[in-house]
C-alpha cells in the first residue's frame, strides 16, 4: 500500500482516544478496593464508630500521597517525553516519612514496634495488599497499553507500584495499625513485590 | 521555519481534536516529509534504508493510535521525533539489527570511494576518512579501496580479525552518518 493511500484511510476516521483518564480509573479502583474491604473485612473500629483519629489521617495522607506520586510517575512514563513534575513533593514525602520513622523510634520502645509485626494484621496486610494490587494492575495495564510508553521496564514496574499503592489505600480502612514503621514495612513489601513482578512480566506486552 | 511549522501543526492538532477530519489529513500530510526524512536518516546508519517507507507507514499508524498521548502544553515536533525514533528502535530490535552490514554499507560508502569522480564531486573520501580515529581510517581504506583482506590487515596491524571487523563496522557507520549529514545540509 502506498503511504498516500494510508493517509487517505487514516483521515477517514478520528485518531484514537482513551475511554477514560488514568485519574478517573484510579479513583474508581480505590473506591472498589475500599468497598470490597468494607464488605469483606469490615472497617477499622474507629471508622466503624464514625470517629477519625489523627493517626488514621496520617496513614491516609501518606498512602494517598504515594498513590498520587506513583500515578503521576506512571502517567509521565507512559507517554513520549512526559515530564515528572512532582519531584519536590516526592522528596518532601520521603523526608516527612523518614522524620516520622525517626520520631517513632525515639519515642516508642523497640519491643513495642516489633510486637506489631507479630499481630495477624501484618500477614493480612501483606496478603490483601498484594492480592488487591494484582487485580488492580490488570485494568491499569490495559489503560497503559493504549498509551505510548518509551521505557517498557520502567513503565511496567510503575504499573505494579501504583496498583499496590491504590490497593494499600483501599485496604487501609480495615487495618487499625498506624505506626510509620508498620506502614513502611507492611505496605512497602507488597509494593516492592508488585513493582518487581510487574517489571519482569509486563514489558513484553506493553510494546506498541 | 521550525516555529512556523510548529504553530501550523499545533493549530491542526487543535482542529483534529475538535473532530475536523480535513485538519487531520493536513496534519498527517504535514508530518509525512519529516517522518520520511527521519526514518531514512536513522535507517541509513544501519544500511537498512530499503525499509524506510514501511517504517514511515508504521510511524503514521502510531500517530493515529497514540496522538492522544501528546500533551499540547509542549511542542509537537519533539513528540513526533520521539515516536519515530521509538519505531526505528523497535524495528531494529525486531529484526535484531545491531550493526551495519558490510555489504549494505558498501553501497553507501564505496559508491563514493570506488569512483574518484563521484568522490570529488560529492564528498572527498580522504577528508572523510581523516575524521575517523586512527587506525580506522587506514584499515577502511586498505580493506575497501586497496582490497586487502581482513586476515592480512589483522597481521599488519597486530589485531585480531574480529577487532578489524569491529573497527570497520564502526568506522563505516560513522562515515555513513557523516555522508548523510553532509547530504542533508546540502540544499
Amino acid at each position: 500500500m502506498k503511504t498516500e493511500e494510508l493517509i487517505n484511510i487514516l483521515a477517514q476516521s478520528e485518531p484514537k482516544k482513551p475511554i477514560m483518564t488514568l485519574g478517573i480509573l484510579a479513583t474508581c479502583l480505590i473506591a472498589v478496593c475500599g468497598l470490597l474491604t468494607k464488605l469483606w473485612l469490615g472497617l477499622r473500629p474507629e471508622l466503624d464508630a464514625m470517629t477519625i483519629t489523627m493517626s488514621f489521617c496520617f496513614k491516609t495522607l501518606i498512602l494517598s500521597s504515594l498513590v498520587l506520586v506513583s500515578l503521576h510517575a506512571l502517567k509521565t512514563s507512559s507517554v513520549p517525553l512526559g515530564k515528572f513534575t512532582l519531584k519536590h513533593f516526592a522528596v518532601f514525602l520521603a523526608v516527612f516519612l523518614c522524620a516520622s520513622l525517626v520520631y517513632e523510634w525515639m519515642t516508642t520502645p523497640v519491643a513495642q514496634i516489633a510486637n506489631l509485626f507479630l499481630l495477624p494484621n501484618f500477614k493480612s496486610c501483606l496478603v490483601y495488599v498484594t492480592l488487591y494490587g494484582s487485580f488492580v494492575s490488570i485494568p491499569i495495564f490495559f489503560m497503559i497499553k493504549n498509551s505510548a510508553p518509551l521505557h517498557y521496564e520502567r513503565t511496567a514496574g510503575l504499573i505494579g507500584l501504583s496498583s499496590a499503592c491504590i490497593s494499600a489505600l483501599g485496604y487501609s480502612i480495615h487495618c487499625p495499625i498506624d505506626s510509620p514503621t508498620f506502614i513502611v514495612v507492611a505496605y512497602g513489601l507488597p509494593q516492592l513485590t508488585l513493582y518487581i513482578v510487574s517489571r519482569l512480566t509486563f514489558p513484553h506486552f506493553l510494546r506498541w | 521555519m521550525n516555529n512556523e511549522l510548529e504553530e501550523k501543526l499545533a493549530d491542526l492538532i487543535i482542529k483534529t481534536r475538535a473532530g475536523d477530519s480535513l485538519a487531520y489529513r493536513q496534519l498527517l500530510e504535514a508530518c509525512l516529509p519529516m517522518i520520511r526524512q527521519s526514518t531514512k536518516f536513522h535507517l541509513l546508519r544501519y544500511g537498512q534504508q530499503a525499509f524506510a517507507e514501511d517504517l514511515t507507514q508504521e510511524a503514521l499508524l502510531a500517530i493515529h493510535e497514540k496522538l492522544h498521548t501528546y500533551d499540547d502544553k509542549y511542542a509537537f515536533i519533539p513528540w513526533l521525533r520521539a515516536v519515530i525514533r521509538h519505531k526505528v528502535i523497535d524495528f531494529l530490535r525486531k529484526y535484531r539489527i545491531k550493526m551495519v552490514s558490510l555489504d549494505e554499507e558498501n553501497g553507501i560508502v564505496l559508491e563514493d570511494a570506488s569512483s574518484k569522480q563521484d568522490a570529488t564531486a560529492a564528498l572527498d573520501l580522504d577528508v572523510l576518512l581523516k575524521r575517523l580515529k586512527p587506525p580506522a581510517d587506514d584499515i577502511i581504506y586498505m580493506l575497501k579501496v586497496e582490497g586487502i583482506s581482513v586476515a592480512e590487515l589483522a597481521r599488519k596491524f597486530k589485531l585480531s580479525e574480529s577487532n578489524i571487523k569491529i573497527i570497520v563496522h564502526r568506522g563505516l557507520a560513522k562515515l555513513s552518518r557523516l555522508v548523510m549529514e553532509e547530504r542533508l545540509q546540502t540544499p
